[in-house]
């Protein structure tokens, strides 16, 4: 579990972090979706004590990380700069964190393996492509066989086999009890693997809930249609609401008009349709939407502040 | 072929529990030993240290010997064979120096520090364990090279030459060898305090080379209240048997390297405890 209690985090006059409060459960993924530069990394490094933040607390089971007396065995993290030595083997460097909290070496190997890094173990870390880089990164968090795993962008770089590997690793982790904090800035990647999501901007807390929570508040009815009869198409669904964007001959983009309701009136009419697709909830849709939210509610707020302030004034 | 290691490894019947113990200073000076070891440059840097120390004592020494004739009354008078065949600690003393600096510049040049300081998020035992074992190896390092380098010299300067029997003899290669310790610890503070591998080692060779020159023009009384505490000036009066003129004594010689020790651990630790990493 870790928890969050108005947590922020400025760089001079730089604001990285700004008044975060979440709690990360046990028994599920929790995706930790921003944009780049929205502060999750740097709240990564808050949650590890690599920084201290200007205002707040982060507890990691119940105390800061650096108050555990293993440490390792509480949380274990994936940060997304590479924090190996270049000129190290990938062996010698689990060997030397496993050294810290006498872990075995047996269990060094036994990372090595369910990463796949076997072949490579021995070589300089320097040499490493990315993708190989990340599952060493990952080798690292799990040594301890930690309660909590941590893991910033961890499908980059990684090919396909990779990134389906992590998905079943998380999820996995997650059955077993844990508590599994992923970050990325792919919806599409947090779709398929987190239960739970927190969204930040800029600093700030967007939102903390579940999956369908996300996709009920950010369902849109975005239909793409293609029809060798768009115009025809195009035609029949006009009215108040209803939106049509086209950037090629015969494809669309109707907004306003549901793809059961589009599919109805397309057999009405008998017209031919190549493609019917509701569209996903992007990230960006969400974002959209939620950024929105905020600017409404900080609008609203001071509305009532001046109301307030106004009545003073008459009383 | 790593998803089908990742399902055996993962299966719930074949997992062993992971056995783990709480951090201890103890445990964290064997993590910093294997990360020192293992990398390589530490080896040459080492090998270098040696060689620099056998390499140039030799040569002062068949120098000495073979000028001996055509040296003056006053060299000859100052001459002693223990001192010229540790003529090299002046060249392992700048690669030592390199090394204790890029013992920690290089976990933050390639950001391994994050992983250390998330292991040992304590920090504190990440320096003194990092301090400690290369105090450890360049103390090593240090005797074995002096002492090679003085049965190297002793052979080279013939009749002119003294063993390891004279009084002189061990306590001049182990002061030599707490001088070039000293070095080491301070250059591997001074990388935790700069973070930057250019910077640290221009500080640290500057501290050894350059201030001692700036010194020089320094007008006399100022000269005499301040160079003598100088690293280099200090462990010269540890290790010499005829050090320079206006030398502290051996044993304020030790003192000044201990507080050179303290003070840059010191500050390094604060700054460790105190910044982002």
């Amino acid at each position: 579990m870790i928890e969050a209690n108005g947590l922020s985090k400025h760089y001079g006059e730089k604001i990285a972090v700004d008044d975060l409060s979440f709690v990360v459960r046990p028994g599920r993924v929790t995706g930790f979706l921003g944009p780049n530069g929205a502060g999750k990394s740097t709240t990564m490094r808050l949650i590890l004590g690599l920084d201290r933040p200007t205002a707040g607390t982060v507890t990691v089971n119940g105390r800061p990380y650096a108050e555990h007396a293993m440490p390792l065995k509480q949380l274990g993290a994936l940060l997304e700069a590479k924090a190996v030595h270049t000129s190290r083997s990938a062996y010698n460097h689990l060997r030397a964190l496993a050294a810290t909290h006498a872990i075995p070496n047996w269990r060094v190997d036994e990372v090595i393996d369910m990463v796949g890094l076997r072949e490579v173990a021995r070589k300089k870390a320097g040499s490493f492509s990315l993708g190989m880089g990340q599952r060493l990164g990952i080798a690292s968090a799990l040594l301890a066989d930690p309660a909590v795993v941590m893991l910033d962008e961890p499908v980059n770089g990684l090919d396909p086999e990779g990134v389906r590997w992590v998905r079943k690793l998380l999820r996995d982790l997650a059955h077993e009890g844990r508590t599994v904090l992923l970050s990325s800035h792919l919806m599409s990647e947090m779709e398929l693997t987190a239960d739970h999501l927190l969204i930040v901007g800029r600093g700030r807390l967007l939102a903390d809930m579940s999956m369908e929570e996300m996709h009920e508040s950010a369902t849109t009815d975005r239909v793409l249609v293609r029809s060798p009869e768009a115009e025809r198409l195009r035609a029949a669904v006009a009215g108040p609401g209803v939106t049509v964007t086209s950037t090629e001959p015969q494809l669309m983009e109707i907004t306003g008009v549901g793809a059961h309701h589009l599919g109805k009136i397309a057999a009405g009419l008998g017209l031919v349709l190549y493609e019917l697709t509701p569209q996903r909830v992007t990230l960006e849709d969400v974002f959209m939407k939620l950024t929105a939210e905020a600017t409404e509610y900080r609008t609203a707020a001071r509305t009532v502040t001046n109301v307030g302030s106004a009545q003073e004034v008459t009383t | 072929m790593s998803t089908v290691a990742a399902a055996i490894s993962r299966d719930p019947a074949v997992r062993r529990e992971v056995p783990a113990k709480p951090v201890r200073l103890r445990q964290v000076i064997y993590s910093e030993w294997i990360k020192i070891t293992t990398l390589r440059s530490t080896w040459y840097v080492l090998v270098f240290t040696i060689l620099g120390m056998v390499g140039i004592g030799a040569i002062a020494s068949a120098v000495s010997a073979a000028h001996w004739d055509s040296m003056r009354a006053t060299s000859r008078a100052t001459f002693s064979p223990v001192d010229t065949s540790l003529t090299g600690v002046a060249l392992a003393q700048m690669i030592i120096a390199v090394l204790g600096v890029l013992l920690t510049t290089g976990e933050y040049t390639t950001g391994m520090v994050r992983s250390s300081l998330s292991a040992v998020p304590r920090r504190l035992p990440v320096l003194w364990a990092k301090l400690a074992v290369s105090a450890a190896l360049s103390l090593i390092v240090s005797v074995v090279g002096g002492l090679m380098a003085f049965l190297v010299g002793q052979a080279l300067l013939g009749s002119h030459s003294t063993t390891l029997n004279e009084s002189h003899a061990m306590p001049a290669i182990l002061g030599a060898a707490f001088y070039l310790m000293t070095i080491t610890v301070v250059a591997s503070a001074v990388g935790f305090i700069l973070r930057s591998t250019a910077g640290g080692i221009a500080t640290v060779l500057g501290v050894l080379l350059v201030v001692p020159v700036i010194g020089n023009v320094l007008p006399a009384s100022w000269q005499h209240h301040l160079m003598p505490y100088l690293p280099s000036n200090a462990g010269n009066a540890v290790y010499a048997v005829h050090p320079y003129n206006d030398a502290l004594s051996t044993g304020g010689g030790l003192i000044a390297l201990c507080i050179w020790i303290v003070a840059t651990s010191t500050i390094a630790a604060v700054l460790l405890r105190r910044r982002d990493a």
